[in-house]
């Protein structure tokens, strides 16, 4: 318990002025993206990464830190009142919130719905916190076959267990390694795809690629979808007689925060998946579990709390291995290789002080959102109110004017366009746009890793990954990851048939 | 991010976009293919051939060889869903296709901004842009909408020039913007 206070004033003392500063911004800009609809933590931490040029390496880990978990937690106002999830992950949060909110009790399910995500943050992050650095032990004896593995295991993952077929997602993953071959070799120098311009020696600028992907191919979708606006009624403030339900329902609480880190290390599982599950089991092992779905606090508990420990538990695999598990991650991971930090195991020994800056971070965001979401909850209300047109034209100059500021070059625009386009392109042919941009950010780990075991191997790379028992079951894992849907239907087929 | 909105019949939307699927597959075999020959244009010398062929040219061509491979997989699972394709009700086509004009427009409006930022400068391209969309995107009268393009114009400027001291695109008024 001592060394626990000793670490956790230690890490205090690492975050100063300018990164509480920072994370506040990415709390209150976080939750706004997460209110309104059709953005969400996704799009609020892309926009943001060009920003983070400027700051230091926690600073910039904590503005992105701050929009995932503001941003996992909006979603959840508009749930409630306008009865539309903010956010996919708040899907389940409306089951209950928006029927308690129509019953003349928002405030109630707003106040339920902060302290769920406050309660799941904070175990997500001690879950972290103390998970991490044990996995990361385990991590740093791995050669490059197991590096290889783990990275082929998070990419086929992703791209089996996101949305759409698992064709599509290995192509997208696929895609994305080849994105990231552009530019110099990492070993020879040998220049490769740069279509005879030097500007593409280091490669697509990783801020183009994402803006475009994400933001432009979103505005877009927008744009062509049948615009309405929102429109927020009735006086929501704070319900303090919720707070005696931390102690009433403490094991609602703790059991859907759990299920909701559990399912975050999971790569590509995420937070709608956690919501839905410990929402499931909320009403399984309640009394009277009719009153589900029609205004019932424990559903509300149960899908908060869940998704917002989610959030921490996504971090544990791209802290202590490198990989991320979800496409908000990869984009924080890809801010942290700007700032020449690589995640993974090694960061528990080179890089100690941001490694502890984001723990801290992490804790106080934590901390922080429960006061921050109360308080300016009416603001967040209003945000609402804001016309579609002046959003999209306000991520449409974000977009572009952070891309631009990043390299100071009108050539990231066009890469920034182009790749808008695949995106739009790729969401309408049912392609997901997650195993891109993973597979971007793991390019270089894969083939570096995979060239190294090459080597070492010689001419009998199935020997050398035989020899390696660890690496071997890692792949086993990455097979079954892609035979997974396919079994899935399988099941169910003969589920529906018998 | 928004999941895509959730339509009425899936599996007749399922069986109906086997001519999307085929025209991934294309792109993708074709696309497989030139980054496959392209690799054989790389400068990589008999010392620097190592791994097993996994080299600088050898592990882009695995990449493109497999997404040739893939391409024909979902290739053939387009003709699948064509055997089984079943008529898929219009519905809403007209209002689909507003929205797909209205995202076209918005897109050229940006490409041409894109064009013109250097040489304008952000002070006189921005508000142009900027007014031009929010007359395709929200239907907005041409004095509020030049209005709102001033103002977010200002916001931004000030915001970069200012807050984060990131000088733009100054364009025409070179040397005389603030």
């Amino acid at each position: 318990m001592a060394e626990i206070g000793a670490l956790l004033g230690e890490l205090g003392g690492l975050v100063g002025v300018a990164q509480v500063s920072a994370l506040l911004i990415g709390l209150i800009l976080g939750i706004v993206v997460g209110v309104l609809p059709g953005l969400g933590p996704l799009l609020g931490v892309t926009l943001a990464i060009p920003f983070t040029f400027h700051m230091d390496p926690v600073s910039s880990i904590a503005l992105l830190i701050g929009f995932y978990q503001g941003g996992s937690y909006g979603g959840a106002v508009t749930a409630t009142v306008l009865g539309i999830p903010g956010t996919p992950i708040a899907a389940a949060t409306l089951l209950d919130a928006h029927p308690m909110a129509l019953a003349g009790r928002a405030s109630e399910a707003v106040t339920l719905a902060t302290l769920a995500s406050w309660i799941g943050g904070l175990i997500g992050g001690a879950v972290l916190l103390l998970t991490a650095p044990a996995l990361a032990k385990i991590a740093v004896r791995f050669g490059p076959a197991e590096t290889f593995a783990l990275a082929a295991l998070g990419l086929t993952a992703i791209a089996s267990l996101s949305q759409g077929s698992t064709l599509k997602g290995l192509l997208s993953g696929l895609f994305g390694l080849m994105c990231a071959t552009i530019g110099t070799d990492p070993f020879t120098g040998i220049a490769r795809f740069n279509f005879g311009r030097t500007e593409f020696s280091g490669g697509l600028t990783f801020v183009a690629l994402l803006v475009g992907l994400f933001a432009i191919s979103e505005v877009l979708m927008q744009i062509e979808r049948t615009l309405r606006g929102w429109q927020a009624s009735g006086r929501i403030g704070v319900a303090f007689s919720m707070f005696k339900t931390v102690f009433t329902r403490f094991f609602g609480y703790v059991r859907a925060s759990l299920i909701g880190v559990g399912i975050g290390i999971i790569p590509a599982v995420g937070g709608v998946t956690s919501a839905f599950l410990a929402y499931k089991l909320a009403r399984d092992f309640s009394k009277e579990p009719e009153r589900f779905g029609k205004g019932a606090p424990e559903g509300v508990i149960a899908s908060e709390a869940a998704n917002s420990a989610t959030t921490g538990g996504a971090l544990i695999p791209m802290l202590a291995l490198g990989i991320p598990g979800d496409p908000i991650v990869a984009v924080m991971m890809g801010g942290l290789l700007i700032h020449g930090v690589t995640p993974g195991p090694m960061l528990f020994f080179t890089n100690l002080d941001v490694l502890n800056g984001i723990f801290a971070t992490f804790l106080i965001g934590a901390l922080l959102l429960l006061p921050l979401g109360l308080a300016l909850l009416p603001l967040f209300i209003r945000v609402l109110r804001v016309p579609l047109d002046y959003m999209l034209a306000g991520v449409l100059l974000l977009a572009v004017f952070g891309t631009f500021a990043v390299q100071r070059q009108v050539l990231d625009l066009w890469i920034m366009w182009l790749f808008g386009i695949v995106g739009y392109a790729m969401r309408k042919a049912g392609f997901p746009l997650a195993p891109l941009v993973i597979g971007f950010v793991l390019g270089p780990i894969v083939e570096v890793n995979l060239r190294r075991a090459a080597t070492l191997a010689s001419s009998d790379m199935a020997g050398y990954f035989l020899g390696r028992p660890i690496a071997l079951g890692i792949l086993v894992l990455a097979l079954l990851a892609l035979a997974f849907p396919v079994l899935r239907a399988l099941w169910q087929r003969r589920t529906a048939a018998g | 991010m928004t999941d895509s909105p959730a339509r009425a019949d899936p599996e007749a939307e399922q069986a109906a976009g086997w001519r999307t699927d085929l025209a991934a597959s294309l792109v993708s075999m074709g696309l497989g293919a030139w980054l496959f020959w392209q690799t054989f244009s790389f400068n990589v010398t008999a010392s620097e051939r190592v791994g097993g062929g996994i080299d600088a040219a050898g592990y882009p061509r695995l990449l493109a060889g497999l997404t040739v491979l893939l391409g024909i997989a979902l290739a053939g699972r387009a003709l699948w869903k064509w055997r089984r394709a079943r008529p898929v009700p219009r519905g809403d086509a007209a209002g689909r296709g507003g929205g797909r004009l209205r995202a076209a427009l918005s897109f050229a409006v940006l490409l041409l901004y894109t064009l013109l930022l250097e040489p304008l400068g952000f002070l006189v391209a921005t508000p142009l842009a900027i007014g031009a969309l929010l007359r395709i995107v929200g239907g907005r009268g041409a004095l509020h909408a030049a209005a709102a393009a001033i103002a977010f114009t200002a916001a931004i400027f000030v915001f970069f020039r200012y807050g984060v001291n990131i000088v733009l695109p100054e364009g025409l008024l070179r040397g005389i913007s603030p």
